[in-house]
Formats: structure tokens, sequence, C-alpha cells
């Protein structure tokens, strides 16, 4: 039988109209019973009948233009009958009807290989892609926006009052020895190296994409001599030449789009999880980070043939220095033991380094300069 | 087929976890392989379900929507957000300083003046998509008046440290409510300022006072408050809606989905909303001789998605 019970709504109003709908060929035939005993009757024609996607009990049917007419049925034998008469005639969204007819455990399955995938990419394809992406970036831009990002934390001494955001007073002389320091000094960059010493006490420095590196006096005046300082500079000179600045901006900025991607729909709860993993994800990377500008530090010191131990020196000064009293945001050198057993694996014992009349001179101005300002 | 009509309807939604996590998993695997461009259609998915599986007085709601036509609004939206950032970004590349000031001063001004067209856009796009038996319901609001009375009450409220929210609040639901139809069904909201700021008031206080636990029964009372301020009228008729949603639900409620939601790390998403959509719709009824058979088509065609996903994006809640 191709004829079945139906309500029917006319886009007019919102009265039920009861009636039957004959499958017929090309089209369906609509008899609709009026509460006054008569009859009337509607054709639908069948490429302008449209299937709400959705299948609960009741299958819904919506024809025309607005306002649409809606047909309900609720008879299961209705759906069977459409396929049997019209098969070539697609009335359902085919990836939902298909997805809601298909177990569970196929969905279950399809999470657990779509979350491994993410995973994948997440820990293998993309921070590729986004260091990749990093190294594109021209040295001349890297350049402007580290000299832009320097200009608003580091103030001169004599605009005091219009001092905000960071605060940090740079230390002309100090600044003027140390620059002159790293001049006698082959870091193998192509990038201009600009050392600003501030009047600190925090024992830390860190760089700038582009080459602005900043250390502040505290550390300095920690610093009993001239591999420690060296040392210093190749760690943080690493980082520039490395653009360490830009891979980690990449890749947490990576992460983050990644992480809003897959959670898109979702809700907050999993986005909040999934960005705290991506943090802590981010606070490794930058351990990895700190291990390679240690290594290129060491690497430096062989080629300038300075002493090797400062690189373990300025760790124990950076150690002792940073009881508490660092600012988080700077402390972008997390002190770990596998930073020191490195320094000190690699550090060549017994080491005849040529000396260096220049540098143990700079040092000594920078050295006297301390301990006269000091008092 | 006429039968007494009982005093009270009311809603019900019937729609289920695992169909709701099947959809949720092919809107995820599709948007994550279109990076994001299936959102419009996965939207649309879900909007369509939910409508579907809703229920009152023995009909089910409808989504009329299409991915496409939210497709295209997404698009506008996207264009604009890249505008608005770019100009930003631009701005402070080029380390002018009072450029700078001058484009942030512009951006927010944009960004003020765009959510009471989004709100504007997303009503009128959302009203005219939904409809039961048939009838479309509508949103009659219009632009330059919302968006006049929503930058007076921000002004207000940043003039008063916010305490005119309240009021905001209520300005914007009164006019917003007071504009939609459905058929020949009109609506009213009757909350006020006064009201609407003790009991938040009450409701912060309480909530500080019992470490937090009063708030789910300060979220009750304040869904109460939208709830009952509603007054649909049909043909003269009064329908007053009401909820009888309490606190000690919603506690249980919002226990049970967070366990759910932090033991499967989210996975269990589609039941949490199913559970919460379930309670809402069947805490809400409407009152009085509503005739559900009497409902008149009132509402023209209505054309243009792009306010629907300019809330989304600026994460605006308007239910």
């Amino acid at each position: 039988m191709n004829t079945f019970e139906i309500k029917y709504f006319d886009g007019k109003t919102s009265a039920i109209q009861y009636g039957t709908v004959k499958l017929a060929y090309g089209h369906w035939d609509i008899r609709l019973n009026h509460p006054d005993g008569t009859m009337s009757s509607i054709h639908w024609q069948l490429k302008d009948i449209k299937q709400t996607e959705f299948v609960g009990n009741t299958n819904i049917f919506k024809y025309g233009d607005f306002p649409q007419q809606t047909l309900e049925c609720t008879d299961s034998d209705f759906v069977k009958a459409l396929q049997k008469e019209y098969p070539n005639y697609e009335f359902f969204k085919k990836e939902y009807v298909w997805a809601l007819n298909k177990g569970l455990e196929v969905f279950i399955g399809i999470t657990v290989v779509l979350l491994a995938l993410c995973f994948g990419i997440y820990k293998y394809i993309l921070p590729t892609v986004a260091e990749g992406l990093a190294l594109t970036v021209p040295q001349e831009y890297e350049i402007k926006w580290g000299d832009m990002m320097f200009e608003n934390m580091i103030q001169a001494p004599q605009k005091e009052d219009l001092s905000e955001s960071l605060n940090l007073t740079k230390n002309d002389t100090l600044s003027k020895l140390a620059n002159q320091f790293a001049k006698e000094m082959d870091f193998k960059t192509t990038y201009p190296i600009k050392i600003t010493v501030v009047d600190e006490k925090v024992v830390n420095a860190f760089a700038l994409p582009g080459g602005n590196i900043v250390v502040f006096n505290g550390l300095l005046q920690k610093m009993k001599n001239k591999e420690e300082f060296a040392a210093l500079l190749g760690h943080e000179v690493a980082h520039v030449t490395h653009k360490h600045s830009l891979k980690n901006i990449f890749r947490s900025l990576s992460g983050y789009l990644f992480i809003s991607l897959i959670t898109n729909d979702l809700n907050g709860v999993t986005a909040v999880i999934l960005e705290n993993a991506n943090q802590l994800q981010n606070l490794g990377y930058s351990r990895e980070l700190e291990a390679e500008a240690d290594a290129s530090s060491m690497k430096t010191l062989k080629t300038n043939q300075i002493a090797t131990k400062g690189l373990y020196n300025l760790f124990k000064i950076l150690e002792d220095g940073n009881h508490g009293e660092i600012p988080e945001i700077l402390s972008s050198h997390p002190l770990t033991d596998e930073r020191k057993k490195f320094a000190k694996k690699n550090q060549i014992l017994n080491e005849k380094p040529i000396e260096k009349a220049r540098l143990e001179s700079v040092w000594g101005e920078i050295i006297a300069y301390n301990s006269k300002n000091k008092k | 087929m006429e039968q007494t009509q009982p005093e009270f309807r009311q809603f019900t939604y019937y729609g289920k976890g695992p169909e709701l996590f099947k959809i949720y998993i092919i809107n995820w695997l599709l948007t994550i392989v279109t990076l994001g461009f299936y959102y419009p259609w996965a939207k649309a998915a879900l909007l369509k379900y939910n409508y579907q599986h809703t229920q009152f007085d023995g009909s089910n709601f409808t989504f009329h929507g299409t991915g496409k036509e939210m497709f295209k609004g997404f698009l506008k939206v996207i264009g604009v957000i890249v505008v608005l950032y770019g100009s930003l970004l631009a701005a402070q590349l080029s380390g002018n300083a009072s450029l700078t000031l001058t484009v942030i001063l512009i951006f927010y001004i944009v960004l003020i003046l765009l959510v009471p067209f989004a709100i504007h856009g997303s009503l009128r796009y959302r009203a005219s998509r939904s409809s039961w038996r048939g009838i479309h319901f509508g949103y009659r609001g219009d632009r330059t008046t919302l968006v006049k009375l929503f930058v007076k009450d921000v002004l207000l409220t940043i003039i008063t440290f916010g305490i005119y929210n309240s009021w905001f609040i209520n300005d914007l639901r009164t006019y917003i409510i007071g504009n939609i139809r459905f058929g020949n069904i009109t609506f009213e909201y009757t909350g006020n300022g006064a009201d609407f700021f003790w009991l938040n008031l009450k409701g912060r206080i309480l909530t500080g006072l019992s470490f937090g636990f009063y708030f789910f029964w300060y979220s009750m009372e304040l869904f109460e408050y939208y709830i009952e301020n509603i007054y649909a009228q049909q043909d003269g008729k009064h329908l007053p809606i009401r909820s009888t949603a309490k606190g000690g639900d919603f506690f249980a409620l919002t226990i049970v989905n967070f366990f759910l939601l932090v033991f499967t790390l989210g996975l269990a998403f589609p039941w949490v909303q199913v559970r919460t959509l379930q309670f809402f719709m069947s805490n809400i009824w409407v009152q009085g001789e509503f005739d559900g058979n009497s409902l008149v088509q009132t509402e023209e065609e209505y054309k243009d998605a792009s306010g629907d996903d300019m809330v989304d994006m600026l994460d605006l809640d308007l239910l």
C-alpha cells in the first residue's frame, strides 16, 4: 500500500489538518479531510519536497517556497515505501542519515582515530611547520620588531617621569662597556648585537628578537670573571641567532590555534584542559631552547678560546641569585640539573685559554665601575 | 478533534545523547578537515537536531537555516575581523604612537557598535528560520533604535561603574522581546532594572557568604526572573510563562555534568547538552488558554545570516 496517514500544515495557519498521502509517479497526492466533512487534494512535485534532516519518531517533509507547507508522518513504513517508490531520489541529507544509522561503536572508533591523529599532528607536525614558518620571517622585520619591544621596555635615565610599563633604567656606562666586550668576541651571527645593561638588582638577562640583549646589573655584580660574562653573552646571542623568540611565539600560537580549531564547537571545560596542556608543552619547549642556547654558548667559548668553565660558574651564580626574588615573567632561564650537568660535562679540564688583553681590560673596567658605585 | 485544553503546556526536549554524539563527531571531523570552514554547516546541523527534538503542545520546532546561508555570513564576519585586527596590527607596527592610539579608539568604538548590529542580525535571522507547525517566528526590531539604545546604555553603564548594567540588560530584553512575533502571538517583557539590581545584589552577597554554594539558587532566580517576566499574548488573551526550575535540581545537574565532562575529557559533552536542555525545557511552562491551531503566518521572508555568526564570534549569549 502506498497510502499513509498524515498531519498537514499549510504554512498560512498553525491549524492541524488530517489526511492521507499517496506516493504517485513524480508527485505525492495529498488528500485532506476538513472538519466540515469536505475533502480537498494537493499535489507535491517530487523535486520541491525537502525532508528535515533528523528523523525522530516523526518524518517531517517541507514543500515549496516560503512559507513552506509541512507534512508529518509517524508511520514507520513510510520511509521504506519512499525508498521503494523513488529509488533514485534523495530525500535525506546523506552524511547525517548515514551517521545516525551506524552503531555507536563506529563513532567511538572514529573518535579514537581522530584523537590519535590530532595528537600526532599537534606533537609532531605542527612544531615543525611552526618553526619553518618562523624561519621565513625576514631578518629586517625581526630586527624592527625587536627594537619596538625594546623601546617599550627600556627608558633612558632622564625620562624617568614618563616611566611606565617595565620601568627598566638603562645604565649608559655599563652598556657601552658591555658592547665593547661583545665586540671582542666572535659570535658567528648575522644579527647586530646590542647589549643594554639596566640598573636592577635582579639576577637575570634576556634576549629580544633581532639582537637586543638586556642584562640586569644584579647579575653583572655577582660575576667574578670575564668567562662568566662571555658565557652569558654566548647564551643570549644564541637565542637571537637561532630565532628562539620567534620560534617560541609561532609554536605557542600555532598550538593555540590548533586547539581552538579542534575544540571549536566543544565546551569550556575541554578547552581549558587542552589549553593548560598546551602551556605545559610550551614550557617544555622553552627548556629545549635553553639547552640549545647552552650548547651554542659552549661552542662560542671554545671558538673564542675563552675558559669553558664560565658556563658552569654562570649557572651557579644564577642558582644562588634566584632565591625567590625573580619576577616570574622574566624568568626565561629555568635552571635545571640537566643544564648544570651539561656545562660540567662539556667543559675542558686543564685548558689553557689564550689570554686576551683587550677583553680582560674591558672586564676590568666593568668590575671597577660596579665596585666604585656600590659604595 | 477538539479536546479540552489543559491549563499548562510544557516544553519537552527529547534529543538523545548517542545521536547527538554522532552529530558532534561528524561535525568535529569535517570542521578539522576543512580547517574550520565547516563551522556554519556544523552549527546548522546541531540547531536542526535540537529544534526538531524540542516539542511544544505535541508539535516539534523546525530550524530552516542552512549551512550555506550561514557560510556567507561567516565569510563576512571573518572579513570584518581581519580588517579590524589587521588595522590594529598595522598601526602597532608603524610605531606611531598617536596613530596607534587613534586606531585603538576606533577599534573599540567599532567593536561596541558591532554588538547591536550582530544582535539585530542574529535575531532577525534566527527568528525567521524558526518555525512551529509551519508558522515562523519573526523579529521586528529596528536596527537604528537598537544601536541607539545600546550605545546610550553602554555609556551609562561605564559612567555608573557598572551599576546601570541591570537596567541595561532589562532595557535590551524589553526591546528585543517586545519585537518578537510568533505568527499573531506577541510578546512583552516586564522586568525592570531596579528589581533586577536587587536580585543580583542579593544573589552575589549570598553567593559570597555561602562560599559559592548559593550560586545555583541565584542562577535559578535569574532564570525565573527572565522567564516569568515574559508574557505572550494571543488575540488579546494573556499567556504567562512560568519556570519551575529549582536551585537544588540545578545544583545536581551542574555537579553531574561537571564530573561527566572532566572524567571523559569533554567527550560526554553531547550527553551533558541533552541533560541541560531537558532540564531547562521541562521547566518552562506556558499558562492560559493557548490555541495551537489558530496561529496565523505574519512574517515575511528574510535572507541574511551574517548576524548569527557575528554573535558567535563575539561570544554573546542571547538566551
